[in-house]
């Protein structure tokens, strides 16, 4: 028999007196929660604050209660908290609620598809936090720019016939992609499963939450892509996203089962084709870089990515990339007239210096003009392989006419301009060598 | 005196110069510095008033600055500022004492050296060098936004530091960024090899981990403990993300 006067049961049997707060205090909790409070009960009768905190033990019986009803449909979705208005600071910190070791356990647990449980009733809810997937997408996007940045340095380094530079712009396209992939995509599955009728099984700031947290998996994949061997990268750009596409799959699939086989499937496939394209595009436009010879992997980023049509994610890239040969072309085109017009003799080391001025400068064009790109795409990339090495330049020429007209009496510099337009990456070395290949063909002319 | 600085250290969003206890207010004793600081203010020596450009209303003491920038040489101004800042940059580069910062912030330091970095790092205009690196605007941008989105990171997550305190220590700890900087500079003048760069990759990673020392030192105690390493981490980013445009400056 402990005689410590924090036992409030013993206290009850023998002054009953003395703990007639206890008893009505003991009146307003619940049942489970007086063996508990009694405890605290005892220590209560000078400090009512002790009281409050009996309630996050009553807490303690809901994962119990959702183990109870089951891993897979248990428990409500869980929105935004009311009782603050959007113009309050508290209502931004509702998504700041988490600690760190719960930002651990939800990173490890999106990239390891763990059988038995419920990621999203394991580790996301009660609450569903926005610092993960925020920070995770800006530690994505500069990793990606500084990876891709050191895979070009490594891809170049041997030849050492130029000084690398690196290419900033990178930064700014990744957090492109990235953000608009972990925030439209969710919003997007969002709308699909209302349309569904799902009946809100998952809310979208879960799926927020959930995006982001799948996002984490590729920063360590973006630092091993910096390995050259492209059997290593193509390995990782296939498990990194089963992976984590599992993981997403497996929890939205709850809020599909009410639906029809077909549609269900065909919903899940849609996620893990939209992050399998997010790595795909990743890999092939940050981590891929032309060959040294300005040959054929060429026409292979240009067409794979148009065939990415369904990844928001990669048709930024390629917007940019044609984007950038349009501008190019046009920079070039007007250089190549005005060298043109001195003594012919001269024109061999002018188109040198004109190849090589805008060679630079398309790197500040990127921002320009995706619409006409996507015309040019098209015709563009079947071509442009093929034509690299031709000495058939003026063969060509009437392809390209239609958008650059003033070219026309100026075949030499048509050619140089496709052969320089289709290098987004590693421009000065290309160009280094077309300057030669392209004198070589002026020379036989 | 315990009334004063209970008052004040409840209120964390004002601009306070918080100059009577830990900014956290969360910690010991803040009566006893809060004190012998009462005592210093009492005293009414210069070398203490310069910290104190007339913000002494909330300390509810109501005293009136020992001096009137409309009357005084700009010089004497001028160099109070001035002295204010190299105090900063002193407590940056040997941080020890935490309030040095926060007791009053200021942004010339950060301007100062966010400027200085800009100028450095920024591509070179020249088509021919061909130099990738970024804008100045995209350096100011990175720098100032993202401070701004590191302290509401802090604050978000609970912190209870107040928003330009919050950046003037993320500004004012890019010091060793641009110590590392300059010494990158120098090291790139020699002519080029596996060496030197691996040099200069040295130097930027003590400027990164100093950095992000000293901002921890001064930031750390704002949260509680469970969420220490979020907040930690947007700072270590940040540092990170100026090291490496640091880095990948080789344009001479």
């Amino acid at each position: 028999m402990a005689t410590s006067k924090d036992f409030a049961v013993l206290d009850l049997q023998n002054d009953p007196q003395g703990l007639g707060v206890d008893l009505q205090f003991q009146d307003f909790g619940d049942a489970r929660v007086q063996p508990v409070g009694s405890g605290a009960g005892g220590g209560s009768q000078h400090e009512q604050t002790i009281h409050f905190t009996e309630f996050p033990d009553s807490a303690e019986d809901d994962p119990e209660q959702e183990k109870l009803m089951g891993d897979e449909e248990g428990g409500e979705p869980v929105g935004l908290k009311a009782g603050a208005s959007f113009w309050n600071f508290e209502f931004y910190q509702q998504f700041f609620d988490v600690e760190s070791k719960q930002v651990g356990d939800r990173i490890i647990w999106s990239m390891v598809p763990k059988p038995g449980v419920s990621y999203l009733q394991s580790y996301i809810r009660p609450n569903p936090d926005l610092y993960g997937p925020f920070w995770i997408c800006m530690t994505l996007a500069f990793t990606t720019a500084i990876t891709g940045n050191l895979a070009n340095y490594l891809l170049t380094r041997p030849e050492d016939t130029y000084i690398w530079r690196y290419d900033f712009h990178k930064v700014t396209l990744a957090a492109t992609a990235i953000f608009a992939y972990a925030w439209l995509v969710p919003l997007a599955v969002w709308g699909i499963l209302i349309w569904r009728g799902s009946r809100a099984k998952i809310s979208l700031l879960e799926l927020l939450c959930i995006y982001g947290y799948s996002l984490a998996i590729f920063v360590p994949v973006s630092i091993l892509w910096m390995v050259p061997q492209p059997w290593f990268k193509w390995c990782l750009a296939i498990v990194a996203p089963v992976l984590s596409g599992s993981v997403l799959v497996r929890t939205v699939w709850p809020s599909l089962s009410h639906d029809t086989k077909q549609v269900a499937i065909t919903i899940a496939a849609f996620i893990l084709i939209l992050h399998a394209t997010l790595a795909l595009g990743f890999m092939l436009y940050f981590f891929t870089a032309p060959d040294r010879k300005a040959t054929p992997v060429i026409p292979a980023t240009p067409a794979a990515n148009p065939s990415d049509k369904d990844g928001a994610a990669t048709q930024s890239p390629s917007k940019n990339v044609a984007a950038e040969d349009l501008d190019a072309k046009a920079k070039e085109v007007k250089e190549g007239i005005e060298k043109m017009d001195p003594d012919k003799g001269d024109k061999v080391v002018k188109k040198d210096q004109a190849a090589a001025a805008p060679a630079p400068e398309r790197k500040k064009q990127e921002r320009n003009t995706p619409l006409l790109a996507e015309n040019l795409q098209g015709p563009g990339a079947a071509e442009v392989g093929d034509k690299l090495k031709s000495d058939d330049d003026p063969s060509v020429v009437p392809v390209k006419n239609d958008k650059v007209e003033e070219v026309k009496p100026v075949g030499e510099s048509e050619s140089k301009l496709q052969d320089n337009s289709t290098n987004k990456e590693e421009e000065k070395r290309d160009t280094v060598s077309e300057d030669k290949s392209n004198s070589d063909t002026l020379v036989s002319a | 005196m315990a009334d004063v600085d209970s008052s004040k250290l409840e209120m964390p969003d004002f601009v306070d110069p918080g100059g009577y206890g830990e900014v956290s207010g969360e910690i010991t004793i803040p009566g006893t510095v809060g004190k012998s600081q009462a005592d210093e203010y009492n005293t009414l020596d210069e070398p203490v008033r310069e910290t104190i450009k007339g913000k002494e209303t909330t300390t509810g003491k109501s005293e009136p600055p020992q001096y009137n920038t409309l009357e005084e040489p700009v010089t004497v101004t001028i160099m109070r500022d001035l002295r204010a800042v190299g105090t900063k940059f002193y407590h940056v580069l040997y941080p020890k004492e935490k309030k040095a910062l926060l007791k009053e912030w200021d942004l010339w330091g950060p301007l100062i050296l966010c400027t200085f970095l800009a100028m450095m790092v920024q591509g070179s205009e020249d088509a021919d060098s061909g130099d990738g690196g970024p804008e100045f605007a995209q350096v100011f941008v990175i720098v100032w936004v993202g401070a701004a989105v590191v302290t509401m990171n802090t604050k978000l997550l609970g912190g209870t530091i107040s928003f330009f305190q919050s950046v003037c220590v993320l500004g004012y700890c890019l010091l060793p960024c641009c110590g590392s900087l300059i010494l990158c500079r120098l090291i790139l003048i020699a002519t080029q090899n596996k060496l030197l760069f691996i040099l200069r990759f040295i130097v930027t990673v003590i400027g990164f981990v100093w950095a992000t020392f000293a901002a921890m030192v001064f930031l750390g105690d704002s949260q509680p403990s469970t969420r220490k390493a979020l907040a930690v981490y947007p700072i270590l980013l940040f540092y990170f993300v100026i090291s490496w445009l640091i880095l990948s400056h080789t344009n001479v």
